[in-house]
């Protein structure tokens, strides 16, 4: 089978004989591309529990980034790790978060600490790669 | 972009970035509960004009030699200019979601009624 696939080389490269470092995409490299991204936004106030679900329809369980930030702490975007206690903004502020994704859907969890309304906004990157 | 809305309120609860979505995406991806949620597609079409837009380059010269005689080089950036077709929202409400897609606007501050978004 003939060579196949898509490299893109650096301005002033050669593409077809540029090295990888050269290169700013090679479809060799197993590159993660984001499959789908957006955001997603509700409000409650404390002891709620905030659930996000996105039916990603992608028929594999894909890698999830995801960034949350809080109407309390508007300046701070909070990457998620998959940790179940997570801090936002302040250190005294405690925010459960919960992250489940399965081959059908990525579905975000968030026990709100906060005694008023808060507004949790979150942006989601779901990767073309299986876990 | 795909716009997910509370049918009932018409408050946004979600999005999905893109200018054009594979059917897939259209067909299948959802935010929330299919009952209370309904969704907006947003594409963007060609508006068939093209425009100058600039862009810059780096660009290495040979400025000289060294003692030994090894060429001596030197990286200039340089302005320069391509064309390019204009795209643009495939709605009647081009400028706020242009305003959106490059973070000028924000798309939580929306409302859907009707199938507009409305302040």
């Amino acid at each position: 089978m003939p060579d196949y696939g898509l490299k893109i080389s650096k301005a002033g490269y050669d593409v077809k004989t540029a090295t990888d470092i050269n290169l700013i995409f090679s479809s060799e490299l197993n590159t993660a591309a984001i499959a789908l991204s957006g955001t997603a936004q509700q409000t409650g106030d404390l002891t709620d529990i905030l659930t996000f679900t996105i039916t990603h329809g992608l028929s594999f369980i894909p890698y999830a980034l995801v960034y949350v930030n809080s109407s309390k702490y508007p300046s701070y975007w909070q990457w998620c790790p998959l940790a179940p206690l997570s801090f936002m903004g302040n250190q005294d502020q405690v925010y459960n978060i919960d992250i489940r994704v399965s081959s059908t859907q990525f579905i975000l969890r968030v026990l709100l600490a906060n005694d008023d309304d808060d507004t949790i906004n979150i942006r989601y990157y779901l990767l073309n790669t299986s876990i | 972009m795909i716009i997910f809305y509370n049918k009932k309120t018409g408050d946004i609860v979600g999005t999905v970035d893109g200018r054009k979505h594979s059917k897939d995406v259209l067909e299948k991806v959802w935010i929330g509960d299919k009952k209370e949620i309904g969704k907006k597609v947003v594409e963007w079409k060609r508006t068939g004009k093209e425009r100058k837009r600039e862009y810059t380059e780096k660009i290495r010269k040979v400025v000289g030699k060294d003692k030994s005689g090894n060429e001596l080089s030197q990286e200039f950036i340089v302005k320069k200019e391509k064309t390019v077709r204009d795209y643009e929202p495939d709605c009647d409400q081009k400028e706020i979601m242009t305003d959106i897609e490059s973070g000028k606007k924000r798309i939580f501050d929306y409302k859907i009624k009707n199938g507009k978004l409305i302040k």
